[in-house]
């Protein structure tokens, strides 16, 4: 492929491609260009196949089948109305729940100066509001929070398996983290104080996980199990804890420390969360290189009865079937 | 449930059979302009009790979004579970914001808004949580073998060019080429300003037209040995 000269026309001439490749028809004048483009342009030909992919990238695609259209509305039509949305469900972001509670304040202390007024004017005061209303002007008032009071975790951290269910959860968890109550060990869920606007915060569970994923990235391995080991550690009770088990479990089936690994897949596996289809394949996998056959064949069965569908079936029920080795 | 070419024309929902109009003056874009007003009334209403959660009208709109949403989902997500999955989160995505729909554009419109957005984050959490997981032991490479490719096919799979690409640029490249949106459609959904779209595409393009030919390089190098 030969780097064809960077013009408007050339710009065209690739949106013309990838809308034919969408399935769109172009007009006789849209269709004159690209051919005359292409003449002019001999070398433009070995870009078609780049931008005609590019243009059927949302086509569905070979090999293995889609879910279908009827099974996708049939599901999703029964988890909406297997959960219907609560009208106020979520946590109000921070600046309205500010305005609110200065506004609940404002009543309250309004409520109050009534009531002292009422006792002042007596019962010649026209605009005295009842007794009833002075009270429900009260009670309609949110009372300050406790200092250092925490929410509950959101269920969306405990959803019980891989899959939709703890996709939809962490998807519409996650747009709201800066605002919605957050786990223990997370910063945004301490109540602020005057030694935290002077002294730096400590890391929250959240900053080590994001560190660990950076030294991930950068490949420096040894750094992200230290940052996972330390958030562990620090805050063994978060969510952010409960997704290092399983990277630490992973980065220790790579280091070659099978009995590690099957430790950490093992304590992910004591309790509920989105990675269970991960933790249950990694714990195969440290079975296998520890020579546990019989306990490897268990959890292969296990897996298969709880994923039957999953793209790692196939490998795994030949593994299940395959003579044992001598 | 009856289908018509990759459509669904109609089906049943908890008993009740769900007629899904097909063709001309399904939406309001596509309605003469004596009627696309009472098309955008009646898709405005509609879309309204499916906010109000009475299941037929969430039937229709779920039907009727069904392939643009999936469009999106399989453009950004590169393995089949995760769009299906990415779908499914963005439909419900839509139908909890249908109560917002205030009928100032189409229905095809305003969703789309909402299930891009929804995508791109999905797609945004796999790629931590995949950074996160080792899938090389997977098994999970949907690349079809290079003797099913044709002969128009590149070196590699495309996913894994955009894959090399920053986000940002892999996402305008998609948005634009795969899902035909406008520069100014993509700063919207983005919030970038369209100059930053523009600048994105440009550098997207080119990154992506020098791997292929490093690629297609290197391979006739080594058809020479």
């Amino acid at each position: 492929m030969r780097a064809i000269e960077s013009t408007s026309n050339e710009d065209r001439w690739v949106s013309l491609v990838a809308r034919e490749a969408r399935g769109e028809e172009l007009t006789c004048d849209e269709d004159d260009f690209r051919r005359c483009f292409e003449e002019e342009h001999p070398e433009a030909l070995d870009e078609r196949g780049l931008w005609g992919e590019l243009g059927a990238l949302g086509d569905p695609r070979g090999g293995e089948p889609e879910m279908s259209d009827e099974a996708m509305l049939d599901r999703v039509l029964a988890k909406r109305h297997a959960t219907p949305a609560p009208v106020r469900a979520r946590s109000k972001p921070l600046l309205r729940r500010s305005v609110a509670g200065g506004f609940a304040a404002v009543v309250l202390a309004a409520a109050l100066v009534l009531a002292i007024a009422a006792e002042l004017v007596g019962p010649f005061g026209s605009s005295e509001p009842k007794n009833e209303e002075r009270l429900d002007a009260i009670e309609e008032a949110p009372l300050p929070r406790p200092k250092g009071y925490a929410p509950p975790p959101s269920p969306a951290f405990v959803a019980e398996d891989a899959g939709i269910d703890a996709v939809e959860s962490a998807e519409e968890a996650a747009p709201d983290l800066s605002h919605s109550p957050r786990p223990e060990g997370s910063r945004r869920a301490e109540a602020p104080s005057n030694e935290a606007r002077v002294a730096p915060l400590p890391e929250s569970a959240d900053d080590l996980l994001k560190r660990a994923q950076v030294h991930l990235g950068e490949g420096r391995t040894a750094s992200a199990i230290e940052a996972y080991k330390r958030l562990l550690a620090r805050y063994p009770g978060s969510v952010e804890a409960r997704v290092a088990l399983v990277s630490l479990g992973q980065l220790s089936l790579g280091g070659g420390d099978a009995a590690g690994a099957l430790n950490y897949f093992n304590q992910y596996l004591a309790g509920s969360g989105p990675l269970g289809m991960e933790a249950r394949l990694g714990r195969i996998q440290a079975l296998r290189r520890l020579g546990r056959t019989g306990d490897e064949l268990a959890a292969i069965h296990d897996f298969l009865a709880r994923y039957p569908d999953s793209v790692h079936a196939p490998r795994l029920r030949a593994r299940a079937e395959a003579p044992p080795a001598k | 449930m009856a289908v018509t070419g990759e459509r669904i024309s109609h089906f049943e929902w908890n008993g009740a059979a769900i007629h899904v109009p097909q063709g001309p003056g399904t939406n309001a874009a596509a309605a003469p302009p004596s009627s696309r007003a009472t098309v955008i009334a009646l898709d405005r209403e509609r879309v309204r009790l499916a906010g109000e959660g009475e299941p037929k009208a969430q039937a229709w709109l779920v039907t009727r979004l069904l392939p643009r949403v999936r469009r999106i989902s399989r453009a950004f997500l590169k393995h089949h579970a995760d769009a299906d999955d990415a779908a499914q989160v963005a439909l419900l995505k839509i139908l909890r914001s249908a109560s917002t729909y205030r009928g100032e554009a189409s229905v095809e419109g305003w969703a789309k808004c909402i299930a891009v957005r929804s995508v791109l984050r999905f797609a945004q959490e796999e790629r931590r949580r995949d950074r996160l997981i080792d899938r090389s032991d997977s098994g999970e490479d949907e690349t079809a073998p290079l003797d099913e490719r044709s002969a128009e096919a590149l070196p590699r799979e495309l996913r894994a060019y955009l894959e090399e690409l920053p986000e940002a640029q892999r996402n305008a490249l998609i948005l634009h080429h795969a899902l035909g949106h406008s520069v100014d459609e993509i700063a919207e959904l983005t919030e970038v300003s369209p100059d930053t779209v523009k600048s994105r595409l440009r550098l997207g393009t080119a990154a992506l037209r020098k791997k292929v030919q490093q690629d297609i390089a290197i391979g006739r190098r080594r058809s020479l040995e």
